[in-house]
């Protein structure tokens, strides 16, 4: 073998060495298995809260048994609640939702509301009471739906998106929480005084963090129902995204002389990335560029154009470049910090 | 296998020196000691030779390879035990080592021999976490040696042990050094460095005093006297006699012939006495 | 005395503490998003895409119909983009919707596809009657494509007149509730003002058994309970000063701040001591998580219970973060029941008390060399 192949086999075999060592440790702390499982957790939260919001026309309440036909109608346009009686449904209508009930008023129907529904909401109930009265229909031939097809509705691909970017702060918090572990036992000395080199040793933390945030975005989109988009378009976003979070680490980490310094601070990352988000989805397009200073905006409209199958190479690669650009730019300021950090204990 | 020459180290970037104008030569199969106060200089000068400080100044080779410009293979040929211990508490002590010996890549030793040669057998499988302070010292120890080191940077070897634990370290490190190992050991104890040295440094404020072996230093610092106590006619005697005028020596043999020989020392000066006779400070 | 020298020593150490400001400055933030983000009225506004395919009398009366709904009275004039194409439109601004009035079907098909809005094209069929055509994305739910599916009977003949009869009886038309903006204060100071108190107190604790500072304080003649108490004192400040930061920009003086401040103080009492306890039971932060975190989450459970008013089962009754929650509202309503909030804060306090005298027990008895 010449001694090429020879040095790089060394490194690889080093790199698994203290990534093998990193997985060892974080699977026996409590710590770092809820910061492992939790994007887990999350998106199966998505897939659990989504049909939820998307199921909204309008919410009302029954007594139960009192009218089935007319409840199993009402139950074809709203989301209905079946209650024991008409207390029980005044009582409901009287929470803060806009729930409106509907109960047998003598020989007619009454509409119950607590007085701060919308009023389409009440229209929409009275409709429904009257179409009932009028023959039950079911459908209209004036009426023709057309669909594009798209299962996926757009709260749910935001939340995937926020998952996504919230995997890679996740990653930085590993980091993070490594070598804090690192620093408590004072073992950065020893791995000094081995062949390591301070950028293996660097590249060997790192890659707990971006095989983490790699491994758990993928698991994240096969489980909310994204298996489908370019993985190999997202696959350049998800690393550009760690790399940051993944600097970020370090620095949290190095300076950092406890578990809740470093959760403290990776709290303090959670601000630009919700930001961002907040900013991109609510904020009109001419004050988008106040917004440009932050990595996870181009992330999340990266993750956005692929989520919705949109992406063309050409713009993602602009985003992944910009990220790139930000993420040098943090780097030359973070560097010198990290490098010192690293030196002797 | 090491090689220092004129080393300059500041923390502080100008003229106060950590260690200063300091020069000497270790060669192979040598237990050389550095032996001084805390705050001495001794931990910035084994730094600096295991790089984990940089070279500031100076010309310092490290089994054949020069700091300034180290090469990660050098480690293959080096071991370092720290004063304080440095291991994973969330690893057991048989994973910390196998975690370890893949760092290097020449042949090592396995870990459960040298997990039961510093007397922790048995306890291979528990964390560290869970282990006293001698016995996480111990595995830092053990871990130490597990390149086969060429040359062994030992750094108070015995702190914090009881005495059979670290009668049994200083074992392991003659055994070693009888191997051909080379040890460079810094320390305050006057007493390991009396036993394992061939020869010792004293530095003092970051400026070597003197290097020579222990006994050269006992017998140019000792008085050339001996005191003997004898019993004669049943009543205990005392005489210090010199060892070197005729007149006390033919004394000596006279008493040595006639007499029962109760005790007899000669008057070595002890390492802590030079130490403070030559550089005017204690070792503690 | 001892006490209060204790408390300036503790806050004193604690303001040399990153975390400190953090709690301090998420405060702020979380602030500037209730202020900036949530609106006083939530109102989900629907975008649409419309295109009348109609004569113009009956476009012209269906355009003054949402003139009518307009917020200002008036349309704008823009242009819509998709792709490379732009197609002019009509915006009509009403309360529920925004309403895009295009000039053809492609246009709404196009658009409806691009901009992921609900598009919809009126026109007539042979027979001359209204057809409505609705492009959908996909993932609307059956039930609204149900009832887009029979709206078009909505304008059948005497309809109007049956919907315009049907009674609706108020319940509570005078009620003033909190608009939603004010609605989301109750659980943020509860939870990242007093409960995250319990946290916070865990972590102070595990950072002085590291340096041993509590050994060192059994062997003087201060009390660990001192100690402990003037550590709870600075959690205690550092909840009311953040409670207050989200609580006085939103509210203004017009609620009851002894009463904020008593709920405060006593739940964040109580959380503290929590924190102490959980803490007395291991040796690091990272052993103890486990525990904190799922005590975190449980008192967390009425928060959902909370934003989601149909369920609202018996054990989330009983989570003490529940009333505290409800208690925080019942301060910040109008007319809102004093007693209830008098009721909680004394029954905190004393089950505060309970468990310190608990933790304090447990401190002194495992104290160790380790």
């Amino acid at each position: 073998m010449n001694v090429f192949t020879k040095e790089v086999t060394a490194v690889f075999k080093r790199l698994w060495a203290i990534f093998a060592r990193d997985m060892k440790v974080g699977t026996r702390d409590f710590i770092t298995l809820l910061v492992l499982l939790f994007p887990l957790v999350f998106a199966f939260g998505i897939n659990l809260i989504t049909p939820g919001i998307n199921d909204t026309t309008v919410n009302v309440a029954m007594v139960a048994g009192e009218d089935p036909e007319r409840a199993a109608y009402f139950d074809r346009f709203a989301h209905l609640t079946l209650l024991a009686d008409r207390q029980a449904v005044a009582d409901r209508v009287m929470q803060r939702d806009s729930l409106l009930g509907v109960v047998r008023d003598g020989s007619g129907l009454l509409v119950l509301a607590q007085g701060n529904e919308p009023e389409e909401s009440v229209e929409l109930v009275k409709l429904i009471a009257v179409l009932y009265d009028a023959g039950a229909p079911t459908g209209s031939d004036q009426t023709e739906l057309e669909s594009f097809g798209r299962t996926i509705p757009p709260l749910k691909q935001i939340m995937v998106n926020a998952l996504l970017l919230f995997i890679s702060v996740l990653a930085g918090m590993l980091i993070a929480l490594n070598i804090i572990e690192e620093k408590t036992d004072k073992t950065i000395s020893a791995i000094h005084v081995t062949p390591v080199s301070r950028l293996v040793f660097i590249l060997g933390k790192s890659l707990t963090g971006a095989v983490f945030a790699v491994l758990m975005s993928l698991i994240g989109l096969m489980v909310t129902g994204f298996g489908q988009v370019n993985l190999l378009q997202m696959l350049p976003v998800i690393l550009a995204i760690t790399l940051l979070s993944i600097m970020i680490g370090f620095i949290q980490g190095i300076n950092g002389d406890d578990v809740m310094e470093a959760a403290g601070s990776v709290k303090l990352m959670f601000l630009p990335l919700a930001g961002s988000i907040v900013g991109y989805e609510l904020l009109a397009e001419k004050w988008h560029p106040f917004l440009y200073w932050s990595p996870f905006y181009w992330a999340y409209r990266a993750n956005e154009m692929i989520l919705s199958q949109d992406g063309n190479w050409a713009q993602l690669l602009l985003f992944v470049g910009v990220i790139a650009l930000l993420c040098a730019i943090v780097f030359a300021i973070l560097a010198p910090r990290i490098q010192k950090g690293l030196q002797a204990q | 296998m090491i090689h220092v020459s004129r080393l300059y180290h500041s923390y502080t970037q100008d003229e106060r020196y950590a260690v200063k104008d300091v020069s000497f030569e270790v060669p192979k199969g040598e237990v050389f000691g550095f032996l001084g106060p805390s705050g001495a200089g001794k931990s910035t000068t084994q730094g600096i030779l295991t790089g984990l400080l940089k070279l500031q100044k100076g010309d310092v080779t490290v089994a054949g390879y020069p700091v300034k410009s180290m090469k990660n293979e050098m480690f293959n040929r080096i071991g370092v035990s720290f004063e304080q211990s440095n291991v994973y508490s969330k690893l057991t002590a048989r994973e910390n080592l196998a975690f370890y010996r893949q760092l290097f890549d020449v042949t090592t030793r396995d870990p459960l021999e040298l997990i039961r040669l510093v007397g922790l057998g048995g306890k291979e499988n528990l964390k560290v976490g869970t282990f006293s302070k001698g016995m996480k010292h111990r595995l830092t120890f053990a871990r130490s040696m597990i390149n086969n080191p060429e040359l062994w940077f030992l750094d108070e070897p015995t702190t914090g042990l009881d005495p059979a634990i670290a009668a049994n370290i200083k074992d392991i490190i003659k055994e070693q050094n009888d191997k051909g190992t080379t040890v460079f050991l810094t320390t305050h104890n006057m007493y390991i460095a009396d036993e394992l040295c061939d020869r010792v440094a004293f530095i003092v404020d970051g400026e070597i005093k003197l290097i020579d072996s222990p006994k050269n230093l006992k017998l140019q610092y000792g008085e050339k006297v001996v005191t003997v106590e004898f019993l004669a006619d049943g009543v205990l005697h005392s005489e210090t006699l010199s060892t070197i005028q005729d007149q006390d020596k033919a004394r000596l043999q006279a008493i040595l012939g006639t007499c029962e020989i109760v005790t007899m020392h000669t008057k070595e000066a002890t390492l802590e006495e030079i130490f403070i006779t030559v550089t005017g400070r204690g070792l503690t | 005395m001892k006490l209060l020298s204790s408390f300036v020593k503790e806050l004193t150490l604690a303001t040399r503490s990153f975390y400190f400001y953090i709690e301090i400055l998420f405060a702020v933030v979380l602030l500037a998003v209730v202020l900036f983000a949530i609106p006083e009225q939530i109102r989900v506004v629907q975008t649409q895409v419309l295109y009348l395919d109609l004569p113009q009398p009956a476009a012209d009366s269906l355009t003054a119909d949402l003139l009518a709904e307009d917020l200002d009275g008036r349309w704008e004039e823009t242009v819509l983009e998709s792709g490379d194409d732009r197609f002019d439109a009509r915006l009509f601004e009403t309360e529920t919707a925004r309403v895009y009035l295009v000039n053809s079907a492609e246009a709404v098909r196009d658009l409806a596809d691009t901009k992921r809005d609900i598009g919809m094209v009126l026109s007539l069929d042979a027979a001359g009657q209204l057809h409505y055509t609705y492009y959908l994305q996909g993932y609307e739910s059956q039930r609204l494509q149900n009832l887009l599916s029979v709206i078009p009977a909505a304008s059948l003949a005497g309809m109007a007149e049956k919907i315009a009869g049907m009674t609706v009886e108020q319940l509570a038309p005078d009620q003033v509730l909190l608009n939603d903006r004010e609605n989301v204060i109750p659980t943020l100071i509860a939870f990242n003002s007093s409960f995250m108190g319990m946290f916070i107190m865990a972590a102070y604790i595990f950072l002085d058994k590291k340096e041993g500072v509590i050994n060192a304080y059994a062997v003087t003649a201060s009390s660990v309970a001192r100690y402990m108490l003037s550590k709870i004192l600075v959690v205690l400040l550092t909840a009311t000063v953040s409670g207050l930061i989200v609580t006085v920009p939103v509210f203004g003086f017009q609620i009851n701040y002894g009463l904020v401040l008593l709920l405060l103080l006593v739940s964040g009492f109580f959380a503290s001591v929590l924190g102490l306890l959980i803490a007395s039971f291991y040796a690091d932060i990272t052993k103890a998580f486990g525990t904190v975190f799922v005590v975190l989450i449980l008192l967390m459970l009425p928060v959902i219970a909370y934003y989601s008013p149909g369920w609202n089962p018996w054990w989330i009754r009983i989570i003490p973060s529940d009333l505290v929650i409800w208690s925080f509202r019942e301060i910040l309503v109008e007319n809102g029941k004093t007693g209830v909030v008098l009721l909680v804060s004394a029954g905190l306090l004393a089950a505060g008390c309970a468990l310190f005298v608990l933790a304090d027990h447990r401190y002194r008895r495992t104290l160790s060399v380790s």
